[in-house]
C-alpha cells in the first residue's frame, strides 16, 4: 500500500509480520558490554534509521536487496526457505563469535524468510566498532560465513509463478 | 530403528520431498557417516549432492563419527546462500 510521510512525499508501506526476537544475547568482554541481537522476520525487511551506538566510533550499516535481474531474466522476487531453529542458533552464534573475535560493541543481524518482491531489503546486519576497520573486516567475515553456514535457501520467483500462488 | 532426516532446498527438490524416512533394522544408534550413506542409499537422486553437504543433528553439524539416535533431530544441509 502506500501512504504519505509527515513531509508529503509518497512512501510505500511495507505490511510486514515482524516476528518476536529470536535471540538476544549481551556479552562483557574486557569491560565493554556488547549487544547482540538475530532474528527472522516474515518478508521484507522494514526501512530502518542506523541508531546511535554509544561509544562507537564506526557504525557501518548493510542492506541486501532483492535484484529485479536474475540470469538476464526479470523477476518477481526471491522466496527464502529458512529452517528456523537452526537458522536462529547460528545467526547468534555467528553474531556473537563475530562480536568476539573483532571485539565489536554491537551486532544487529535480521533475515528474512518466505517472499521478498524486488527492490526490497532481505538481510541487514549493523555492526558498530570503535574504529572502522575492525567493522569493515568483521561485516565482510560475517557475511561470507553465513552464505556457507546458516540454513537458508533462495528460490527466484517469476511473476507467473506468484499468480500461480495466489 | 527409523530415522528421519529433513530435507530443504535444492535436496528437497531433488528427492521430490522434505524428509527422507531411513529404515535402520534392529540397532539403537548409528554414526552421521552411516547415516549419509544410508541417505544415499535409500535415495540415489541426492547420492551425488551429498558431498557438498553436512548431517545436522539438533540444529548443530556434526562431524562423521558423531552417535545419532531415533530421538534425534535430523536435517541434511548443504548450498545454502541466504542473503
Amino acid at each position: 500500500m502506500k501512504c504519505s510521510n509527515e513531509s508529503g512525499e509518497t512512501t510505500r508501506h511495507k505490511v510486514t509480520q515482524r516476528v518476536a526476537i529470536q535471540s538476544e544475547s549481551v556479552m562483557v568482554l574486557e569491560n565493554e558490554i556488547q549487544q547482540v541481537t538475530a532474528m527472522l522476520v516474515q518478508g521484507p525487511l522494514d526501512a530502518i534509521s542506523p541508531p546511535r551506538i554509544q561509544s562507537a566510533g564506526a557504525v557501518i550499516l548493510f542492506e541486501g536487496l532483492v535484484r529485479p535481474i536474475e540470469n538476464d531474466a526479470s523477476i518477481a522476487g526471491l522466496f527464502y526457505e529458512v529452517y528456523e531453529p537452526m537458522a536462529t542458533t547460528l545467526l547468534n552464534d555467528l553474531a556473537l563469535q563475530t562480536a568476539k573475535k573483532f571485539e565489536l560493541i554491537a551486532v544487529h543481524v535480521e533475515h528474512s524468510k518466505g517472499f521478498v518482491p524486488v527492490y526490497d531489503c532481505s538481510f541487514r546486519l549493523l555492526v558498530a566498532s570503535k574504529h572502522r576497520a575492525e567493522g569493515l573486516a568483521a561485516m565482510d567475515e560475517f557475511i561470507i560465513r553465513m552464505k556457507q553456514e546458516v540454513p537458508i535457501w533462495k528460490q527466484v520467483r517469476t511473476e507467473q509463478q506468484q499468480k500461480d500462488l495466489a | 530403528m527409523t530415522l528421519t532426516v529433513q530435507l530443504f532446498g535444492p535436496y528437497a527438490s531433488a528427492a521430490g520431498k522434505s524428509a527422507l524416512l531411513l529404515d535402520c533394522g534392529d540397532v539403537a544408534a548409528m554414526t552421521a557417516g552411516e547415516v549419509m550413506a544410508a541417505m544415499a542409499k535409500e535415495c540415489p537422486a541426492i547420492k551425488a549432492m551429498l558431498e557438498s553437504a553436512k548431517l545436522a543433528v539438533n540444529c548443530r553439524y556434526v562431524t562423521a563419527d558423531q552417535d545419532v539416535s531415533e530421538a534425534d533431530e535430523l536435517a541434511l544441509i548443504g548450498m545454502v546462500g541466504g542473503g
